[in-house]
């Protein structure tokens, strides 16, 4: 078990998270928060490339920092800017990067083979990186980060510059893994993780905001949205979520706190309704 | 009393099996460096780095040919300053490169991070400057033994307390880009350059056991200061909204 407890970041004066305390057991746990939100900032204190100023990270009681490569063998990291040597196949990068996880060289070779097929680049493992897609170095990164078989996998923003087949793809696979380990992911696009996560942690002004499960998150706001095509006619002050066309007509999905008499429909709140009237003063 | 004793080796074996389920012995360094080469091989060790090796080989050759040629009577203060060049500059160039590879982060959450893989590759380019001092030495002193003992001696005392104060100034200083070529100027070129003959004359007297035994203290410290690289936790510099 990885247990965050009483976490506080602070660079210089600036304080980037906040007394924060999580318990990850087995499953996929999903960290939302817009952009500069500290996700970043508390999943590189999980891979030990930050310390908490204040608070302890534990992994089945014993502080990681003191854990050493001992901990470092059990995580699988995808940061959030991938990087990669341009002029490597993803055959010889991931022999490479076995190689620094302490792989030994037989295992290396068979997982990799493996991890090509399932990221779908068997057909381009001996191709060089530097004509590859966005979604290609990403589905490379994926592959890297479960060399190890790792019982803690760490992604930082994993679906950036994946296609919506390669996505669907992607939620698969992380529904698979998290059957025997942790999965953290980081993302600010909602629909990734409402699918997906066992649960979901909202950080806002550097804390959580809350630590729950998709559908109760969700039941924040039952019987709070609606939807119309006409919002002239809403009678009562509303906070508009998203829009949608259909038949020639714009839907407006909207936030209203009290009952709303009139042409507008109730509508079963998704995540991503919470996280834009939760983020509203920060989302654009 | 009739007891049943255990015999030596199964003490021997419940002892190992007691220490197996308590505390870990911590690995002594070589076990630390035998580990990581196993794993790794040189070819992984000194991977993308073969260049900064190159131009290192390439300037340490310059700067002998340059000193020892321009400067003939100036024989020992020479080799004091060219001893460290190639450890100088490999060690800046592979830093540098490291430092600014995209891999970085990544590679600092492996099991082998790239701090302990440089503190390895450190050691063996301290290793590879006293093979090219050595060859350096023999050059110079090829005619005599005692030619060639003290332009050797004093290369080697030269070159580990260049890697010695290089390592340790490195850490105190790291804010300060190039602090080890600045060192470098300080200890080794700048004697040579504003007091030549009295240098030259102090270098070619002092006796060749004292700058043996230096070198030796350097190089104790400079494994000491290994071991603290290996061992040292320190974040990976990052900046909020990045």
């Amino acid at each position: 078990m990885l247990a965050v407890n009483r976490v506080t970041k602070k660079y210089g004066g600036f304080t980037a998270l906040e007394d924060i305390s999580i318990e990850f057991t087995k499953g996929v746990y999903a960290l939302l928060s817009p952009n500069g939100g500290g996700k970043t900032t508390l999943i590189k204190m999980l891979v030990t490339l930050l310390f908490p100023t204040k608070g302890e990270i534990l992994w089945d009681g014993s502080d990681i920092s003191s854990l050493g490569e001992e901990y470092r063998e059990i995580i699988g990291y995808l940061p959030q800017d991938f990087g990669y040597y341009k002029n490597q196949t993803p055959r010889t990068f991931l022999n490479y990067l076995a190689a620094l996880k302490g792989i030994e060289p037989g295992t290396a070779k068979k997982k990799t083979e493996e991890l090509l097929r399932l990221v779908s680049l068997g057909d381009v493992a001996d191709k060089k990186m530097r004509k590859f897609s966005g979604g290609m170095i990403q589905r490379v990164g994926i592959a890297q980060a479960l060399l190890n078989d790792p019982k803690l996998l760490i992604l930082d923003e994993p679906t950036a510059g994946l296609d919506p087949k390669e996505r669907v793809r992607f939620r698969n696979l992380i529904s698979e893994l998290s059957k025997d380990r942790i999965v953290i992911l980081s993302t600010h696009i909602v629909s990734d993780v409402e699918t997906i996560a066992n649960r979901v942690i909202m950080l806002k002004d550097r804390k959580i905001l809350c630590n729950d499960t998709p559908s109760n998150i969700c039941n924040t706001l039952k019987g709070k949205v609606y939807e119309t095509r006409n919002t002239d006619a809403i009678p009562k002050p509303y906070f508009p979520l998203t829009q949608r066309q259909e038949d020639g007509y714009t839907y407006v999905r909207f936030v209203c706190d009290e009952e709303c008499p009139g042409p507008a429909k109730p509508v079963t709140p998704n995540l991503e309704d919470v996280f834009l009237y939760v983020f509203r003063d920060e989302v654009i | 009393m009739n007891m049943i004793r255990p015999s030596d080796e199964e003490k021997e074996r419940a002892v190992e099996y007691i220490l197996s389920k308590g505390l870990k012995k911590p690995k002594s360094l070589w076990q630390e460096l035998y580990d990581m080469y196993r794993a790794l091989g040189l070819r992984y060790v000194f991977y993308d780095a073969a260049s900064s090796m190159g131009i290192a080989v390439f300037v340490m050759i310059g700067f002998y040919m340059i000193s020892l040629m321009s400067s003939e009577q100036y024989t020992n203060a020479s080799m004091f300053a060219a001893a460290p060049v190639f450890f100088i500059f490999v060690l800046i160039l592979t830093e540098t490169a490291e430092r600014m590879s995209v891999l970085y982060e990544l590679k600092m959450t492996c099991k082998y991070t790239i701090r302990q893989i440089a503190a390895f590759r450190i050691l063996c380019f301290s290793l590879m400057g006293t093979v090219f001092c050595t060859l350096a030495s023999l050059f110079v002193g090829y005619t005599d033994i005692g030619d060639f003992l003290r332009p050797f001696s004093l290369s080697l005392c030269a070159l580990f307390l260049c890697s010695f104060l290089s390592l340790y100034i490195i850490e105190a200083f790291r804010k300060i880009p190039f602090t080890p070529v600045l060192l470098w100027f300080a200890m080794n070129l700048l004697p040579l350059l504003f007091f030549g003959e009295h240098w030259e004359n102090f270098l070619s007297r002092v006796p060749i056991a004292l700058t043996f035994c230096v070198a030796f203290v350097a190089f104790v410290l400079f494994i000491t200061e290994i071991k603290k690289l290996m061992k040292i936790k320190r974040e990976v510099p990052y900046y909020a909204g990045c």
